[in-house]
This record gives structure tokens, C-alpha cells and sequence, in this order.
């Protein structure tokens, strides 16, 4: 049950300024037909509530036409959330039943509502409530949004890092071979995920500051440096249960301007917080068990109550074959503190002032241990150890205005530890960590190497919010005005390990590897913002209209303090419209623009460390064995680097089939200037010498004589963060609940999205890694090609059809769940002929453009080579589809419980063929669920 | 050589296919077989014929031979289910019989030494005989193979070396290394000469159809490569004299201080250098000058299970390359006309997997009829796949029929020197 009960607010009394209808009715108990008293009566989306008198009667006045979702709600009971068709005007009878078990109301809601409303929100929304949560047993909140048109169905389970892409096809996954160009270094998941926000009890999880990752060229031959990771991405979803999950908005379209560092979207995640009797709840699959408990308690008044909610759950990778694990422990200590309570017209008791604090602690483990009989000598381990406090507090200035403080401190401890063995080929080798010319060694052979990157990402977070009620000019406002202010760096040890048995050993005489690093080291990121909004509500001729719109501006600081002068600042005009020409048509629409701050990992990479030999002198006998290495280091810091943009258009309609609804929506969202990695062509010298004695077999180790008997210039690519990638995401978004077949007690829900996403890259391509190897060797070749950008496009279709099957009597759900992949297609847009190249580089890192006319030149024969690296374009992968089924009974004792199979056919999909891409499924999973309220046995 | 088709009645028949001049069929265009009245008649199974190359026909007329090659050991091996050689001696006629024999995809290969005594009443200096081929096959088939010959002539691969213990992810392999060997009876030079694999070029249809490999893996006018590598010297600098063998190690240095299981080839004459390689002052440097280096940096790696060649001196810029669509990897042709010497090898693993979809020929059949040299890359430590030798009796004569399914043998690892 949400904290949100009293905290609505009534529509003023005077100033009437938009006609409506009202609503009445009576809330009873489903068990005894009794009435109830105390009940919160709201219509989700609009501040407008009232309270049930002692026979459960209550009456919403002034209530806009269309369709509209009624809430009820009363601590210890389950939600309800009754869809109503609001006329013009009159009056509208709606009795409500509410029970313990949701499973026994007459209405239920186990999806994304067609006609959601994120509260305070205009924008295209998916709304998904406890009832839909707990019906779906998913694990984390990556699971609850398998209800958002666009994500595919999951089973269960911890054992991979989990990330949501909103609006976009993610590109770069296993569907896609993508080349190992710098241009694109992560995938455009990645860049997705990272542009969608994460708002845990209204204040914002970042990913910002995660460091664990080392950058383009910090991994090896992917065998030591693959922790599980969501660095460069999104906030690993795995840390939220949801199982502690009371609701979740997401904001799929124009957010209202209280929320940035954004581009894709928002979701908006509230946890179960509320003075009711322990809650228990255990899960149980072949491979995952988890058990969680909520429960609060009043202290010593109905203003004071304190919530504690725990979850453990545990994923066995692979049982039977490995002991590779995943678990994850969350828990949260929630207080609410109310004084000055006074009830208003609607009966309502308002606190003056309110303060919510909320302790949450979270650790998350993958460990992959060492199993000696099959991989020996090698272990993976990656822990993520979290704890944040936050406080929201309000004041009520009077009754139409309020002024909101909320504050939040996190730190998050992030450990990874990685043992393998090695192999290495004998080859000249130095630990130099300054510029200049040593000695160095050689190293080969099998060595175990052993890497520790520890960071500690820490978010500090304020925002200080003034909400006002008045009419104006006809119409009723809601203005919002608010300024933010945000702070992130990383303390960690960083990355460590012994340069005598190095991790990257990917060697070829010129390029050299990432040095051990200390983050403390990295400067701090500062941002703020300031944003001012209105909502308005009037009528266009007689059809109700909402605007919202507003305007925020975020700055990107160019040191460590708000106070340090501006390095990047985007204004963000956002706007959101909503008509209802009848009570049955909704039309709606938005455009607005957003901005995310880089990542600290591209503001301040590590230095690029490149590593030049000179003698190569490997004489049988080892006393006279001779290495010298000159290093150079390049820092790839880019000072232009500042916040990349989006841009979000959507359109949209709902409408009311009377015992359904299809709301379908087009939107075209863009982003610009996004973080990838650009290859900069540089220059450094290389030194010749002659030695004092090259010959073998006299126990003599020779010296190089000075001065150098020749230098050349050996060209380098530092890779250097920089805004080169654009996406473009564009697409359609159904919503559709078919009328109900009453005879089956069955309704079909359809959720389906076409998504079109293309990732530009800017950056230039010198060629693969070993044919610019070749040319930085090569004591004749004086110049390379290379190519200039590239495109890859993704298209999905994605429908998902539930049947959900209710038979109240009973208290039983039964959802089948039938996920059809209609397209899936990736490809490359670009060209790879012999002409496509764009110029050439130097030897000394300068770079020629050759106009396209010119590039048949005899001239430049030698630069008409084809580029590689991209994948051909292949047909999708075919159509298919897969099915799932769930079952939610209640039991005695107000208990529930939930059988699921995932994949109940055991479809494997589709293999990739020669000229097709392939799509998996993952096989037969199968689990149960129970809940245990014990409200039973408690004073409710 | 002639590519043969398989044939699918009782009745002898030899098909030649187009461009095939008369002779290789046996002196006539269309039909060939046992004689009229005699010979064999097929039994159930599989039934290989031997017949006598053109080069070896005074050598046939003057032992009496007709029909066939009589005493020739034919193999047959069947994929997915045989791991191991069937081996049969044909008779008179020149026919091997193999009467349990199913349907399926075979290797067929055949192989004649001449004792000592034939050279010495022939006067020829042609060695052995050696033949093999790719078939699918059904019951009651007849396979033809024409043999390659064996004279002494130029420089050959002697001997591959690439095994490395488990487990597979941590295997050292830099221990690898080749022979050339002078087969001829005159001084040889070393200097130019290019040493290239076809690697890249998919054998079988698990990552690209083989219709799409094809032209590369069939084409008579050269062999197609990706990596290459060019023995050092001018012209003179590197000569190798008649029976000598030179040691091309991978990394020139002494591997058994990493594992005693491992060669010494810290005494290798020449090594193959790349940009992050070791490099010992003794042993000559062959540079890489393919289309790009080999990944990690220690030159090419990886010699089983993959064609391997020697060409003569060229200048490799001149080559003429193609692009094998399937993965956009550009290749070059090195021309038939310098083609040295061609193996191919292949790894008992490989041929294990069941899944695998061999291509029906890795290279054109004029540089090897048949690919051999099983090794078990993880298990065969201290086994390397060489040359055989077929005439011991003075300077050493090595095999080369131009099959390396009966011209290379896998024995105990010999580096520097011929067994």
C-alpha cells in the first residue's frame, strides 16, 4: 500500500473553471457487502480524492470527461483500480469492492493499464500497479516492465546484468556482430540505458559514476575483464526487487520538466511503504529461490509510521553443472513523519508538513568461482554493495501551495575480482609509468594474472520544489518551479594489478596497455538545474483540454562545485497536450526536449599508454638478453565534452470501446551527441639503435649506442571520448484491451511496438587493428586510408497477447502469455567498396581528405582497399513466438498463490543461418510463488 | 588431375569430366574399366580403382602392368563414423574392395611405392605413386583415382609442428614450427621465397555455405591467402644445399623452460617475426608481408588444419585479390605458376565433430588431392605431422605425390633434421 494516502489534493473550491461530471458510489468489502469507512477515493492522474464516510459512501465532483482509472485504496487492503467513462457532465454511480486478495475483486489489473496515468504526468505512460507486479513473479524490475509495449518477456532469475532500453531496438546484442570500430565502443543498448532514468522513491538512481569498466582499451582478449558490469549503460535493474515494488510509471513519452538527465525516458519506481501487518513472500524455480517481507507499523499515531521491507534471492547459473551464482539482498527502513494534520472539505486529513525517510541498503554478488575440473586457475567475482538515504519533506504553505525539499547521499561499493590463466608468447615488455626510454623485460609463457578494480560510486542529490494551485484566465493551473542540484565521483582503489603478469597482453611493439589507475584521483561531476512548469486545464470550446508545459535548464559545471563557472547548459522547452473531442476519444501529444550528462569514465579516461620497441635483443643466453622500450602516454580527455540532447515527439490517441480500449501512439525520438569513442590520429617517434656488441654466445650484454642511428615517425590513434553518436528511434506503441468475453470470464490485452533505430557514428575508421599495426610498422608505407562513419539500423516488431482468464468467486487469474517476435532485423548502412574511403592519415597523424571524384586517381591505388570490420547486411531472423502461462490463486488465510511456466512449449527459436540472423529462446522454466499476509493475525 | 564422378551401377564405368584429356581416362574418351570377359566384379560395398598416371606409363608397360596398379595400399575413411583408416591392397587390376562399406561421404586415398628393385629394372626416378579424393558415395560405388607422382624435385614442407596441451584457452602455441627440405640434387635458395596458409578460407559450411568459399578453395590458377610470409635475403644469402632441411621456428627461442614438454628452437635457422614478437639475433627474421599481420603478433600461428604452402619468390603487391563476401575478407592469389609446394592438414578434433560439414575439396586438386595429417591438437603433444620418406638409401627423398593424405605421416616431433 503506497504512502501516497492523504497527500492528494482537492480541486479548489472557487474559480471553477472546467465543467465535469460527478461521480459517486459506495466502496464496500468483498467478503461482507459492508460498507467502508476511511477508504481514499482517487481518479489516478489528477489530484482529486475523497474519503469514504461510515457507510462507504463517497462523491468526486468536477471530474473531466473520457476515461479514467478510479482508485481505492485503504491500508490493509489490496488496491483497486476501477476504469471508468467519465460523460461531459451528470453524474456517474461506481461502487467499489475492495478485499484483502485482490485475486477475489471483481476488478483486477494484471497489466499496463491502455489509459495509465503517471501521476503529475502528461506524457505517454505505462503505469503498472502491485496487483500486475505480483501476478508477473518477476525478480527484479526489469521483470515488471515486460508490460511496457516494446520489452520482451523474461524468466526469472539474477544471473545476467539487466538494463532496459525504452523506445529503441538494442542493437549490438547477440542479434548483432558488431565490428570492433572505436567509433561505436559500446553498444547502442548501452546508450539507451543509460538515457533512461531511474527514480526510486522520487529521487533518481544514476549509473553516472560507475567506473567499472576500463574504456576501449583497458579489456584483454575478453577472457579476465568481463565482470558483469553495467558501466557505460544503465542502472542495473537487478538491485531493485520486485517484490518490494508497490507501483511503477513509465514514462515512455515527454516527461514534465521536474525530471532530467534523460533522453530516452523515465521510470518512475515507488516501493512498498505502509503500517501494515507482515508480509511474506517466497519464490522457488529450478534456479533461483527468494524470499521478501514488507511490514510497518503506526508509532504512536497515525502520523508516524515506519516500514521495513527485505528481500533476499538467490540464481544458480547453471545447477547441476557449475556453482555460478548471482544473489542479490535489498532492503529499505521507510519513515513517514506527518504534524499539523487538518481535514479539508473532502474529509481528507492533510498534514501541514510531512518527512519521509528511507534507508536503503542493497548488495548484489556474481560469482563465478573457480571450478577446477573444467576451468581451472580461473574465478570471476563482482559484488555491488549500495546503501543511500534520502528524505522527502513538504510543507503545505497553505492550501493550493507546497514547497518540497528532497535530499539523498548514496555510495555503492563496487568490487570485482578477476583470476585466469594466461599464455603469452615471449615478447620485449616494460612497467613504465612515465614518459621516456628504460629498460624493460620480457614476459611469456603461462602466467596467472589477477585484477581488482574496486570503485565507489557516490551520488549526492537535492531538489528544492515549489507547487501552487491557483485559476487564471479561465483556467485552472498547477504550476511547478524547482532547482536541482547533483554531485557524483568515484573514490575507489581503481584498477590494480601486477604489471609483471599483465591482464591485456594483446602486444604489437607500438601500442602499449592500461597502466593500474587510482579513481580517487578523478574530479568530482557537478550539475544543476532549474525548471519552471505549468499544467493547465481548460476547455477548448466544449472538449476538456490539459496542457502541460514547462521549461527546464540543466548545466553541466566545469569543476567540482555548482559554483565553478558553466562547461555545457541545454535548455529544454517541453510541452504536452491532451484533448478529449468525446468522452470516448482521447487525442494527445507531446514534444519536448531533454539532456544527459556524459558519464565521469568519458569526462576523465584513463591515459592512453603507448609503448614503443626499440631493442629487441633476445639472445639465448639470458645474461645477454637486451629490451629497450620508449613509452609515450596520451591523455584522451576531451575539454569539449558536455551534455547530449534529445528530442521527443509523440502522438497519440485512446479510445474507449466501451468494455475496451486501443490507445495507440507514434513517437520519433531523437538523440544527439552522444558519448562514443573517436579514434584521433597522433604521431610519436621511434629511435633505431645500434648496440655495442650483437654478438652472441659471449656472456655479454650489449648497450645501445648514442645518439639513435635513425627516428621515423610511427603514427598512433588515441581514443578519445567524444559526442559522435546520434540515434534515431521512431515507432508505433499499441495498447489494447479487447472487450471482455464474459461467457470465458476472459479479456485479451494486446501490447505491441514497432521500433526503427539507427545509430549514427561520426567517427573515422583507420582500418582494422592489425592492418593499422602494419602500417605503424612498416619502414615504407606513408600513408593509410580511412572511412568516415557508419549507420546501423535496427527494426523490431514485438507483440505480446495475454488472455487473462478471472474468475473472482475463486480468486483465481490464469494470464497466457503469447510473445510474438514478428521482425527482427540489424544491419550496417554503409559503404565498404574500394571507393568508400574518405582520405588518408600520415605517418605523422595528419589526415588527408580526397574528394569522391578523385579516389579512381591512379594516385591513390594504394588506399582502394575495402573496408572491413562491418557486417554484411543479412536478412532478420524469421518470425516466431513463444508462450507463457500464469496462475494466481488465493488461499486460506488471505494467502496467495502463483504457479508460472516460461516458455511452456520449450521453443528453441531460430538458429543463424548464412544469409540470417538467429534469435534464442530461453528453454522451459517453471516456478512458485506464495504470499503470506498476516494481517490475520494482527489488529488491522 | 582428373576430378572423377562417382559412379552408382554394377557396371564399370570411368567418366571423365570436361577438359580432361583422353589419356588420364585410360587412353579413351568415355568408358574404361575391367577388361571384357575378366577382372573384377563389383561386390556390395565400395570398390576403388587405381589407375596409371600418363607419367608413369613406360614404368606400368615395362612391370607389366594393364588394368591398374596392382599392390597399391587404398584407404578409405568415412566421416561421422570412422575415425581411423580401412586400408585394402589392390589386386592385379588395379581394385581395392571394401565390402562393408555404406553410403556416405568418404576420403579415398591410394598410395604405390616402388621398391628399389622396380626403380632399378624401370630406370625411372619416379618414387612412389599417391592419390585421394572427396567422395559421396553410395552402395555398390566405384571410386577412380589417378595417382600423383613422386621425383625428386625442389623445396617441400617436411614437417609441421602445432600441438599444445590443455585446456584449450590457456594452450601455448608458440612453440610451433616447419621444415624445408631440398628434395632436389641441386643447391636451392631460400631467399624470397613466400611461406602462406589459406587460412580464412572456410573448409567447411558452419560459418559460410561452401558454394560461397568455393572459388577460392577450387581455383586451378592459384592458391588464395590471406597471411603471408617472405624469407629474408636478396637473392643468394640463404642457400640450401641437396638433402638439407631448414628449421623455421615460430619463436626461435627454448619453449622447454616454459614446459619441458616443449622443443628447444632456440638453435632454429630462420623465425617467423611479427610486430610483437621475441626476436633472436641468430635466427633470420621471415617478415610478414600479407595483407595484414597475424593477430598477436608472433607472425602466423595455427599450421594444422589449415593449407599450407611455399611459392617462389614474387613480388606480392602484384597479386591479383578477391573478396570472400561471406566474411568481407579480402585475399590474394598466388599464382599457380609459383606454387613450390602445397600441404593440407587437418585435426582429428575437427573431423570428430560431427556437426561440421566438411567442403568438398579445401584446395584445387593440382596442388593436393587430398588433405591429411591427423593430429589431435590437444592431445598429440610431442607429435608432428611430416613428410614421408621414401628412398633412405642415399640423400633422403620425401614423398610428394601431391596428396597429403598419403604423403605425410604423424610421428614424434624431429625439428632440424629428417628421421
Amino acid at each position: 500500500m503506497s504512502a501516497l494516502a492523504g497527500v492528494v489534493w482537492p480541486l479548489p473550491c472557487d474559480g471553477q473553471v472546467s465543467s465535469g461530471a460527478t461521480i459517486g458510489g459506495r466502496v464496500i468489502e468483498t467478503e461482507t457487502g459492508a460498507g467502508l469507512a476511511g477508504v481514499v477515493v482517487s481518479l489516478e492522474g489528477f489530484d482529486l480524492a475523497a474519503l469514504t464516510d461510515e457507510e462507504g459512501r463517497y462523491r468526486l465532483t468536477d471530474v473531466p470527461t473520457g476515461r479514467h482509472v478510479l482508485r481505492a485504496q485503504r491500508i490493509g487492503f489490496a488496491v483497486a483500480r476501477v476504469p471508468i467513462t467519465v460523460p461531459a457532465d451528470g453524474a456517474l454511480t461506481r461502487d467499489i469492492e475492495l478485499s484483502v486478495s485482490a485475486l477475489r475483486m471483481d476488478e483486477i489489473t494484471v497489466t499496463a493499464d491502455a489509459v495509465s496515468r503517471a501521476e503529475g504526468e502528461l506524457g505517454t505512460a505505462s503505469v503498472i500497479e502491485r496487483e500486475a507486479i505480483e501476478h508477473l513473479t518477476a525478480t527484479s524490475l526489469a521483470g515488471v516492465l515486460q508490460l511496457v509495449p516494446g520489452v520482451a518477456t523474461q524468466a526469472p532469475g539474477l544471473d545476467d546484468l539487466e538494463q532496459v532500453a525504452l523506445r529503441s531496438v538494442p542493437t549490438g546484442s547477440s542479434l548483432f556482430a558488431t565490428s570492433s570500430d572505436a567509433g561505436v565502443s559500446r553498444t547502442s543498448a548501452d546508450l539507451s540505458a543509460f538515457g533512461t532514468l531511474i527514480v526510486l522513491d522520487g529521487v533518481p538512481l544514476s549509473n553516472n559514476a560507475n567506473l567499472q569498466s576500463l574504456g576501449p582499451r583497458g579489456g584483454d582478449d575478453g577472457q579476465l575483464l568481463n565482470f558483469v558490469t553495467s558501466a557505460n549503460g544503465g542502472v542495473d535493474l537487478r538491485r531493485l526487487p520486485a517484490a518490494t515494488i508497490e507501483r511503477v510509471e513509465v514514462i515512455r513519452g515527454i516527461p514534465s520538466v521536474r525530471y532530467g538527465d534523460l533522453t530516452h525516458g523515465a521510470i518512475i519506481v515507488e516501493t512498498r511503504a505502509a503500517p501494515v501487518a507482515p508480509i511474506a513472500e517466497a519464490k522457488l524455480d529450478e534456479r533461483t529461490v527468494e524470499t521478501s517481507l514488507v511490514g510497518g507499523r503506526t508509532l504512536g499515531g497515525p502520523g508516524n509510521t515506519a516500514t521495513l521491507t527485505f528481500d533476499y534471492a538467490r540464481t544458480q547459473v547453471e545447477p547441476g553443472a557449475s556453482d555460478d551464482a548471482s544473489s542479490r539482498f535489498a532492503g529499505q527502513l521507510a519513515h513517514r513523519l506527518e504534524l499539523g494534520h487538518r481535514a479539508n472539505d473532502a474529509g481528507l486529513r492533510r498534514p501541514r508538513f510531512s518527512l519521509d525517510t528511507r534507508f536503503d541498503v542493497f548488495r548484489l554478488v556474481d560469482d563465478r568461482p573457480e571450478n577446477p575440473n573444467v576451468r581451472p586457475d580461473r574465478s570471476l567475482r563482482s559484488r555491488d554493495l549500495g546503501i543511500r538515504l534520502s528524505e522527502r519533506a513538504r510543507l503545505w504553505l497553505g492550501e493550493d501551495s507546497r514547497l518540497s525539499f528532497t535530499g539523498s547521499i548514496s555510495r555503492v561499493e563496487q568490487e570485482s575480482r578477476s583470476r585466469a590463466p594466461k599464455v603469452s608468447g615471449v615478447q620485449p615488455f616494460t612497467s613504465a609509468t612515465t614518459e621516456g626510454r628504460n629498460e624493460g623485460f620480457y614476459i611469456g609463457g603461462f602466467y596467472t594474472a589477477e585484477v581488482e578494480l574496486d570503485g565507489t560510486p557516490w551520488l549526492g542529490f537535492g531538489r528544492l520544489e515549489w507547487e501552487d494551485r491557483t485559476a487564471w484566465l479561465g483556467a485552472d493551473h498547477e504550476l511547478i518551479a524547482g532547482i536541482e542540484l547533483r554531485r557524483e565521483w568515484n573514490d575507489g582503489a581503481g584498477f590494480q594489478f601486477d604489471p609483471q603478469f599483465p591482464p591485456s597482453i594483446g602486444f604489437d611493439g607500438v601500442s602499449g596497455y592500461d597502466r593500474p589507475r587510482t579513481f580517487d584521483e578523478i574530479p568530482a561531476v557537478a550539475n544543476s538545474a532549474i525548471y519552471v512548469g505549468d499544467r493547465v486545464r481548460a476547455n477548448a470550446g466544449d472538449w476538456p483540454l490539459t496542457v502541460q508545459a514547462g521549461v527546464r535548464l540543466d548545466v553541466l559545471h566545469d569543476g567540482e562545485s555548482w559554483l565553478s563557472g558553466s562547461r555545457d547548459a541545454v535548455v529544454q522547452p517541453r510541452v504536452s497536450a491532451e484533448l478529449s473531442p468525446s468522452r470516448r476519444l482521447r487525442l494527445r501529444g507531446g514534444w519536448g526536449r531533454t539532456a544527459k550528462t556524459p558519464a565521469l569514465g568519458d569526462l576523465y579516461p584513463p591515459p592512453q599508454y603507448f609503448d614503443l620497441v626499440n631493442v629487441n635483443f633476445f639472445a639465448n643466453d639470458p645474461v645477454e638478453r637486451l629490451a629497450v622500450l620508449t613509452t609515450f602516454i596520451r591523455d584522451p580527455t576531451n575539454p569539449d565534452l558536455g551534455l547530449s540532447t534529445g528530442t521527443k515527439l509523440d502522438v497519440g490517441f485512446e479510445w474507449d470501446l466501451g468494455d475496451g480500449t486501443i490507445a495507440l501512439t507514434a513517437f520519433r525520438d531523437r538523440v544527439a551527441g552522444a558519448v562514443g569513442i573517436a579514434s584521433v590520429p597522433d604521431f610519436i617517434t621511434r629511435d633505431a639503435f645500434a648496440l655495442t656488441d650483437s654478438i652472441t654466445g659471449n656472456g655479454i650484454k650489449p648497450e645501445i649506442i648514442l645518439p639513435a642511428i635513425s627516428t621515423d615517425s610511427v603514427p598512433i590513434l588515441v581514443d578519445r571520448p567524444d559526442q559522435i553518436l546520434d540515434q534515431v528511434n521512431r515507432g508505433l506503441e499499441l495498447t489494447a484491451a479487447l472487450p471482455r468475453i464474459d461467457p470465458l470470464a476472459t479479456q485479451v490485452y494486446v501490447t505491441g511496438s514497432w521500433i526503427e533505430t539507427e545509430t549514427t557514428s561520426d567517427a573515422r575508421f583507420f582500418g582494422s587493428s592489425s592492418a593499422f599495426s602494419s602500417f605503424q610498422r612498416s619502414q615504407t608505407q606513408t600513408r593509410a586510408p580511412y572511412w568516415e562513419g557508419f549507420t546501423e539500423r535496427g527494426e523490431s516488431m514485438l507483440l505480446l497477447y495475454r488472455l487473462i482468464h478471472h474468475q473472482p468467486d475463486l480468486g483465481l487469474v490464469a494470464t497466457l502469455t503469447v510473445q510474438h517476435n514478428a521482425v527482427d532485423r540489424v544491419e550496417d548502412v554503409v559503404a565498404v567498396d574500394t571507393l568508400s574511403f574518405a582520405g588518408y592519415v600520415t605517418r605523422g597523424g595528419e589526415l588527408i581528405a580526397v574528394p569522391p571524384e578523385r579516389r579512381g586517381d591512379p594516385e591513390f591505388a594504394d588506399l582502394r582497399v575495402s573496408r572491413t570490420g562491418r557486417v554484411l547486411a543479412r536478412q532478420g531472423a524469421r518470425p516466431d513466438w513463444m508462450a507463457h502461462l500464469q496462475v494466481s490463486k488465493s488461499l486460506p488465510l488471505d494467502g496467495q498463490l502463483r504457479v508460472w511456466v516460461f516458455n511452456f512449449a520449450d521453443r528453441r527459436g531460430r538458429e543463424f543461418e548464412a544469409d540470417r540472423i538467429g534469435r534464442l529462446y530461453p528453454p522451459v522454466r517453471f516456478g512458485a510463488e506464495v504470499t503470506f499476509p498476516s494481517a490475520r493475525f494482527f489488529d488491522r | 588431375m582428373a576430378r572423377l564422378a562417382t559412379k552408382r551401377s554394377k557396371r564399370v564405368r570411368l567418366v571423365c569430366m570436361g577438359g580432361i584429356a583422353a589419356s588420364a581416362c585410360g587412353g579413351e574418351a568415355g568408358f574404361s574399366g575391367p577388361p571384357e570377359g575378366g577382372g573384377n566384379d563389383l561386390r556390395p560395398g565400395l570398390t576403388v580403382h587405381v589407375g596409371i598416371p600418363p607419367a608413369a606409363g613406360s614404368i606400368a608397360s615395362t612391370l607389366g602392368w594393364s588394368g591398374g596398379v596392382p599392390g597399391a595400399e587404398v584407404r578409405i575413411h568415412r566421416f561421422e563414423t570412422d575415425f581411423s583408416w580401412t586400408t585394402v591392397v589392390t589386386d592385379e587390376n588395379g581394385f581395392a574392395n571394401f565390402p562393408t562399406s555404406i553410403s556416405g561421404r568418404y576420403r579415398v586415398a591410394a598410395f604405390r611405392p616402388f621398391t628399389a628393385s622396380e626403380r632399378q629394372v624401370t630406370g625411372s626416378d619416379i618414387l612412389a605413386l599417391g592419390a585421394g579424393d572427396f567422395r559421396e558415395v553410395g552402395v555398390q560405388t566405384q571410386v577412380d583415382l589417378v595417382p600423383g607422382v613422386t621425383s625428386p624435385h625442389g623445396l617441400v614442407i617436411s614437417e609441421i609442428y602445432a600441438t599444445a596441451p590443455s585446456p584449450a584457452e590457456v594452450q601455448y602455441d608458440f612453440h610451433m614450427f616447419f621444415e624445408v627440405y631440398n628434395n632436389s640434387d641441386r643447391v636451392l635458395f631460400l631467399d624470397g621465397v613466400l611461406f602462406g596458409t589459406m587460412q580464412g578460407i572456410p573448409q567447411w559450411s558452419g560459418t559460410a555455405p561452401c558454394a560461397e568459399s568455393e572459388p577460392f578453395r577450387s581455383d586451378p590458377g592459384g592458391v588464395w591467402a590471406h597471411f603471408l610470409h617472405e624469407f629474408p635475403g636478396s637473392g643468394s644469402e640463404h642457400p640450401i644445399g641437396p638433402g638439407e632441411v631448414r628449421l623455421v621456428a615460430l619463436d626461435a627461442i627454448d619453449h622447454s623452460t616454459i614446459d619441458a614438454r616443449f622443443p628447444d628452437l632456440s638453435g632454429a635457422d630462420f623465425e617467423l617475426f611479427g610486430p610483437g614478437d621475441v626476436d633472436n639475433p641468430d635466427a633470420a627474421n621471415v617478415g610478414e608481408v600479407g595483407l595484414e599481420p597475424y593477430f598477436s603478433g608472433h607472425g602466423l600461428r595455427y599450421f594444422i588444419s589449415h593449407t599450407l604452402f611455399l611459392a617462389a619468390p614474387r613480388d606480392v603487391t602484384s597479386f591479383e585479390t578477391g573478396i570472400l563476401q561471406a566474411f568481407g575478407e579480402e585475399f590474394v592469389r598466388v599464382p599457380a605458376a609459383a606454387i613450390l609446394d602445397v600441404i593440407s592438414t587437418l585435426e582429428d578434433d575437427a573431423l570428430e565433430d560431427q556437426r561440421m560439414e566438411w567442403c568438398d575439396e579445401f584446395v584445387h586438386p593440382s596442388f593436393d588431392q587430398l588433405g591429411g595429417g591427423f593430429i589431435k591438437h590437444q592431445t598429440d603433444l610431442g607429435l608432428s605431422v611430416q613428410r614421408l620418406v621414401v628412398d633412405a638409401s642415399g640423400q633422403r627423398i620425401l614423398q610428394d605425390t601431391n596428396t597429403s593424405a598419403v604423403d605425410l605421416i604423424k610421428a614424434p616431433y624431429t625439428p632440424g633434421w629428417i628421421p
